[in-house]
């Protein structure tokens, strides 16, 4: 039986000749099914959230992510730091670590998003009632536009990565300060400002689009 | 001399008329190897630029009608057949891009450049305009295989333009310049690449939309601007966090996390579980990680800033650990790396001397530094500098 990394160096010069290599991958990382268990069960700990189902589903998430992109991703971290990179399994472990990590925090995030505990059901007039609605049709709107913030937000990331990244610093991260700005990103203050400025620009022009596009 | 633009636009095309003469005799000698494609394309072109800006650019009608007919069938075959919609549509899009950079570019000198470029694109498309007109006129000179490629390219071309009508707003700023060819066209109007948006209000609309004051906008542009200025912070990505665990994180993405992570409870859970979760990881069965012993007083002392007969901890972190162990014959302070692949190496500094590292012992638990006697330490503190495989340095102060 070849070991981890004999299997796993297969694997990668199979990847490499373009021939199928999904089933080596799978025995591989069946190969550590339990480790992963064993990972989930710590980040549920941590969290104070899941259920021992969750455990298969987060390990066949990761291997979709370890088969889409994990080797790839090896592999630079291996060229970037010699010597120094983890193993395969280690790799991989971060990645249900990631996986489960990342489940519970949507998770989180749709919970807290919820109605709040303890609410009833009573008669409304029906003037409460059409006021619900507007309420109702203010917050999905609201939603809405939130969520066409962000789509413009990744476009942006992938057409401009240089004006997405000045973005994200200057105003998610609500830094509002060229200065700052610029010196994380090794650039000019007047760099700063012009991809900032370039990216409200984009943002914008998107966002029309994208209306323009709905009519 | 420096010309009217309008002059020196009027005399790129009436150097047209020379050009259809040209044209012609190449097509009626037939002498091109690769085939007349390339020249039949050409010459569409000539001709319908100037069909196109008969009043400002005559040109006699018989000697373009003459070149039309000289276009053989099989050349016009295969330069229909060769013409790609696809990397017109993909270029007049990138003149959209091109025109944003050139109305906020990266320095003063570089705006007219990316104008030029932009422009550019815009003319290809305009060019596509008089093959068409071309090719119209010489469906009415009789050519019926001219009036199939004709029905066929205006479909496909309405469809295109209908995709690339939403980039209108990018070209005002090029107005200028735009203005300057819509004037010599005899129905500017079908030319929406020059005339859309093309008024001296609109010139200033990319400039308004990077400003953050909305106050030069109106109607949608106006709530758009809204929308993108309204504050917000987005979530940590799931890549974001793996790389930053995995040491491949950006510098700005660094700062990003650590700084949400100081306001956001959900990004604090997520580096705590990252680091609990990594001891399952790194198992007595890793062969690439420090194996972890009991050291002098045990490494497992207590949660951040506890006191215990053993360790202090002084600062905990997914790459490392920096534990203080005091006792009255010496001070120790050991750098427990968690992460073989993250921890590069470390220092630790005393105020009486802030440029010499103190000496260490590399140990099962870590790198421990012996500071001296405690008596001789007190009211100090030792400066902890930690590198990483990433090159980011972390500095820790404990307090002796």
């Amino acid at each position: 039986m070849l070991t981890d990394d004999e299997l796993f160096a297969d694997i990668v010069r199979r990847k490499a000749e373009g021939l199928d290599f999904r089933r080596e991958l799978g025995e591989l990382v069946e190969r550590w099914k339990a480790a992963s268990l064993i990972v989930v069960r710590r980040v549920q700990g941590s969290s104070l959230r899941g259920s021992p189902d969750d455990g298969l589903e987060i390990f066949q998430d990761a291997f979709g992510k370890f088969l889409t992109r994990g080797i790839d991703q090896f592999r630079g971290v291996s060229e970037r730091m010699p010597g120094k990179a983890a193993s395969p399994r280690t790799f991989f472990l971060r990645i249900v670590k990631h996986c489960a990590i990342d489940r519970y925090r949507r998770n989180r995030e749709d919970l807290e998003s919820g109605p709040p505990d303890g609410e009833e059901e009573r008669e409304e007039s029906s003037h409460q009632v059409a006021r619900a609605v507007a309420q109702a049709a203010a917050k999905q709107e609201a939603s809405d536009a939130h969520t066409d913030y962000w789509a413009a937000f990744h476009r942006l990331q992938e057409e401009h990565p240089n004006e997405a990244g000045a973005w994200d610093l200057y105003h998610h991260q609500d830094m509002d300060d060229h200065t700052e700005v610029a010196r994380i990103l090794g650039i000019t203050v007047v760099n700063s400002y012009k991809r900032v400025s370039r990216a409200q620009a984009y943002l914008k022009l998107y966002l029309l689009e994208a209306r323009r596009e709905e009519e | 001399m420096t010309l009217n633009p309008n002059t020196e636009i009027l005399s790129r095309y009436r150097a047209r008329i020379e050009e259809v003469e040209a044209l012609r005799r190449d097509l009626q000698l037939q002498q091109r190897p690769a085939g007349p494609a390339a020249v039949v394309g050409l010459l569409l072109e000539a001709v319908g630029d100037l069909l196109r800006r008969s009043r400002q650019v005559p040109a006699d009608p018989a000697r373009l009608d003459a070149a039309l007919a000289a276009v053989p069938r099989e050349g016009l075959a295969a330069w229909h057949d060769g013409l790609s919609l696809e990397a017109l549509e993909a270029r007049v899009r990138r003149a959209a891009d091109e025109a944003v950079e050139a109305a906020i570019p990266e320095g003063d000198e570089g705006g007219d450049t990316w104008a030029t470029w932009a422009l550019q694109g815009l003319m290809a498309r305009d060019r596509l305009a008089s093959c068409l007109t071309a090719l119209g006129r010489l469906k009415a000179l009789g050519r019926e295989d001219a009036g199939a490629f004709h029905a066929r390219l205006s479909a496909a071309t309405a469809a295109m333009d209908t995709r690339l009508s939403t980039k209108v707003p990018y070209f005002t700023a090029l107005n200028l310049r735009r203005r300057a060819e819509a004037q010599v066209l005899d129905d500017a109007a079908a030319a929406f690449w020059f005339t859309a948006r093309s008024r001296p209000e609109d010139d200033g609309f990319i400039a308004a939309l990077g400003a953050a004051d909305p106050s030069g906008l109106s109607g949608v542009a106006r709530e758009v601007s809204e929308l993108v200025h309204a504050p917000r912070s987005r979530p940590v990505t799931f890549d974001e966090l793996f790389r930053y665990d995995v040491g491949l994180a950006t510098p700005a993405e660094v700062a990003r996390i650590e700084a949400q992570a100081k306001t956001d409870p959900q990004v604090r859970q997520a580096l705590l579980a990252m680091a609990e979760a990594e001891d399952a990881i790194e198992g007595p069965q890793q062969p690439d990680t420090p194996r972890r012993a009991a050291g002098p007083g045990g490494l497992d002392g207590g949660g951040s800033g506890a006191r215990s007969g053993s360790a202090e901890v002084i600062e905990d972190r997914a790459e490392f650990k920096v534990l203080l162990f005091r006792r009255s014959a010496n001070v120790h302070l050991v750098v427990a790396p968690r992460r073989a692949d993250r921890f590069a190496a470390a220092a630790v500094y005393l105020a009486e001397a802030p440029e010499r590292g103190r000496p260490y012992q590399a140990t099962a638990d870590g790198l421990d530094f012996a500071l001296g006697a405690a008596a001789g330490l007190a009211g100090q503190s030792a400066r902890v500098v930690v590198r990483l495989t990433d090159g980011r340095e972390v500095t820790v102060r404990a307090r002796l």
